[in-house]
């Protein structure tokens, strides 16, 4: 019970509600408004006639002799004023004196002028004793006559009063109809609107206590509704994607950073655990140092890769040559591959324009440049090629050694992943899913694929800025 | 007054550290001070600023987040009141924005914690304002010893004899000329010098020097360009 009495509260406090109800008090104001003016319109043309027929009939009787205008006006005060929209007669000589006519006196309101006024009439009704004269509002006319009396014609307003009464019912059903309509349709989008509504909370309440599988539910009309749950929907799509990702990364960290943190531990706890000379105390506190390094590369690249997935808009983005940049970084490498006589080629379509942090995309090459060094034997020839189309610049670091085993090209991009040629060189594990993740934020792709003629080829493909 | 050291640093100078960790700001005393360095502590950004006011130190270690005064706005202040002594911000914000918030406020370095206490030696170094043994012999010419570098024409010479240089060997030799007799870094040099902010995993920095040295020094004596073990470089007379 108090449960539908909130949700009628509730109900009651939705726009819908609010506004039918404003809009149902305009219409009922407007409506009464225009039934007023019809009122006055049709007043009006009743006066209007009422005026002309007293008119006509004050004429007609003013035009008879005296002796015969008494006796008309004696037969008729007595059969008009019994029929539906009678009228009432007086007909008094120049002293005021009645000649003939049921009204007992002149209205002190009426002047004989042959115009319309309206006034109280006391009107002498046959039945009733003289003295019991009831009094009522009607419109009438009196004129003047030749011998210096006075004739007032009036009328009773029957028929018009029924004319009022029509129209005055016709006003109220109208307005009550149109009103309890305006009300209803409120309720009814209201109620819909709240269905809608109540939907996205329970879901949002959902996703409040932590289940962030959630997702607001849609129709197929396309409405502002849907619309409104399609955004959300994306909106979480991205928070439960960028929390799972940190959730991915705080479990790598505890994973990556324990395995060297206790490593380091053991050796300090060993070195100590008996006294030694100062060589072996130095040997110790080198490692740890090296140590320390190796965890701050990993942290570090934890650190960006977590930061560029968590999709926050790159700070210093530019609009760069791609070229220019290939020229720079990979030239460091051509250097050193001829100091290796490693076969090196560079081949760089110039004027390569795209939209990216410059630091961020520099390492990225570095990266692939590192493990081409790293992972492939120092006779084997390597290649830099950047190339464009209309829409996409593509950067290639190949090399054309053993290459992978099949299968392998997709799980080497995951975080920590290392393939057997790795196992036994140093490094994080972690520089391919920064490529990757680089990529991602600049809108890209790092693809791996085979060299043809064998060899491994780590593919960069941007969007043009 | 300034003594000389016995070490690859070649005077000391009077430092002033601001950091709110104590016992990292000990540690960095004690290094500093087997350096030979004069160092004197603060561990909020008041007393600090205050310190930094009164003293005339060659260069302030300030660490970004101090209690009671920020340290970037403790630079805003040292700044305004007109000190130029050079500031090395140490800081665990490494964000590129917020190395050039740094040096926006003032700063005229940036070192993201940890650092390498080498590099940190080497960095102070690189701030203290003194006098190198570049000579400038004619506007737009380093000179180092018998070695030239004429920066309009792009030109070296060394002992009068012309040595071709590819354009990012030049580039290089530029920056060593203009630091010489003192340390610079790998960090320093990639930062600086290729404009990279990271540590490439292969030796691209050695094979530079390498391929540098090869030319300005292998048919010249004495050998102008010195590799400092775990340390970094130099370009100067002697070691």
């Amino acid at each position: 019970m108090s449960a539908r009495l909130g949700r009628l509260q509730q109900l009651a406090r939705t726009s819908a509600i609010r506004l039918a109800l404003r809009y149902a008090l305009l219409q009922i104001v407007v409506l009464a408004i225009a039934l007023a003016a019809l009122f006055w319109v049709v007043n009006r043309y009743v006066d209007l006639q009422i005026t002309e027929s007293l008119t006509s009939e004050l004429a007609t009787l003013k035009s008879l002799p005296a002796p015969a205008l008494a006796r008309r006006v004696a037969a008729l005060a007595d059969t008009r004023s019994q029929t539906r929209g009678a009228r009432h007669y007086r007909l008094e000589d120049a002293r005021g004196q009645m000649l003939a006519g049921n009204i007992s006196h002149w209205p002190q309101w009426l002047s004989a002028d042959g115009t319309l006024w309206q006034g109280e009439l006391a009107v002498i009704e046959q039945d009733d004793p003289p003295d019991d004269n009831e009094s009522t509002v009607l419109p009438a006319v009196g004129t003047m006559l030749a011998d210096g009396g006075r004739l007032l014609v009036a009328q009773d307003r029957g028929a018009a009063e029924d004319l009022h009464e029509v129209a005055l019912m016709a006003a109220v059903v109208v307005l009550a109809l149109t009103a309890s309509f305006a009300v209803l349709l409120g309720l009814a989008l209201g109620w819909q609107w709240l269905k809608r509504i109540d939907a996205i909370n329970r879901t949002a309440g959902r996703i409040a206590a932590g289940d962030l599988t959630q997702r607001v539910p849609t129709t197929q009309r396309g409405d502002e509704f849907d619309l409104l749950a399609g955004h959300l929907n994306t909106m979480l799509e991205r928070i439960e994607h960028a929390v799972a990702g940190m959730r991915e990364v705080s479990d790598n960290v505890a994973h990556d950073l324990r395995k060297p943190l206790s490593r380091l531990k053991t050796r300090a706890e060993v070195v100590l655990n008996k006294p030694r000379d100062s060589v072996a105390y130095q040997e110790a506190l080198a490692q740890t140092v090296n140590d320390a390094d190796e965890l701050m590369r990993t942290f570090d690249a934890l650190l960006s890769i977590a930061r560029l997935e968590a999709g926050s808009e790159l700070s210093d983005r530019e609009t760069l040559d791609l070229a220019d940049l290939t020229r720079d970084v990979a030239g460091l490498y051509a250097d050193e591959a001829e100091d290796m006589a490693r076969p090196f080629r560079l081949e760089l379509a110039a004027g390569t324009r795209v939209s990216g942090s410059r630091a961020l995309l520099a390492q990225a090459l570095s990266n692939l440049l590192d493990n081409a060094f790293k992972y492939s034997a120092s006779e084997v020839a390597l290649e830099v090629q950047l190339t464009r189309n209309t829409t996409h610049a593509q950067l290639a670091v190949r090399d054309h050694g053993q290459g992978i085993v099949p299968g392998e090209h997709l799980r080497l991009i995951e975080r920590f992943a290392r393939g057997d040629a790795a196992r036994s060189q140093s490094g994080s594990g972690l520089g391919l899913a920064l490529v990757k993740a680089v990529m991602q934020a600049h809108g890209g792709k790092l693809d791996l694929i085979d060299t043809p003629g064998g060899g491994l080829t780590a593919q960069l493909t941007l969007p043009l800025g | 007054m300034k003594h000389c050291l016995p070490y690859h640093y070649t005077c000391a100078m009077k430092l002033l550290i601001i950091e709110d960790d104590v016992e990292a700001a000990k540690y960095l005393r004690r290094g500093l001070t087997e350096s030979g360095h004069v160092v004197d502590c603060a561990h909020d950004g008041e007393v600090g600023l205050q310190l930094a006011l009164q003293n005339d130190y060659d260069v302030l270690l300030v660490d970004r987040m101090l209690p009671r005064r920020d340290g970037l706005s403790l630079i805003r202040m040292l700044r305004a009141d007109g000190r130029t002594s050079p500031v090395l911000v140490l800081s665990a914000l490494g964000q590129v924005d917020q190395r050039v918030e740094g040096l926006r406020a003032g700063g005229d370095d940036y070192l993201v914690k940890p650092y390498a206490f080498a590099e940190l030696l080497a960095r102070i170094d690189a701030l203290a304002r003194r006098s190198t043994s570049v000579e400038t012999v004619a506007p737009g010419v380093l000179k180092v010893a018998d070695l030239e570098l004429d920066l309009e024409r792009r030109r070296v010479t060394r002992a009068g004899q012309l040595i071709r240089l590819q354009p990012r060997e030049l580039r290089l030799l530029e920056y060593l000329m203009r630091r010489a007799g003192r340390i610079v870094t790998r960090t320093m040099l990639l930062e600086q010098v290729w404009d990279l902010h990271f540590d490439p995993q292969t030796n691209v920095v050695d094979s530079q020097i390498s391929r540098l040295r090869a030319k300005i020094d292998r048919d010249f004596s004495p050998a102008l360009l010195h590799t400092l073990r775990g340390i970094g470089y130099r370009l100067g007379n002697e070691l």
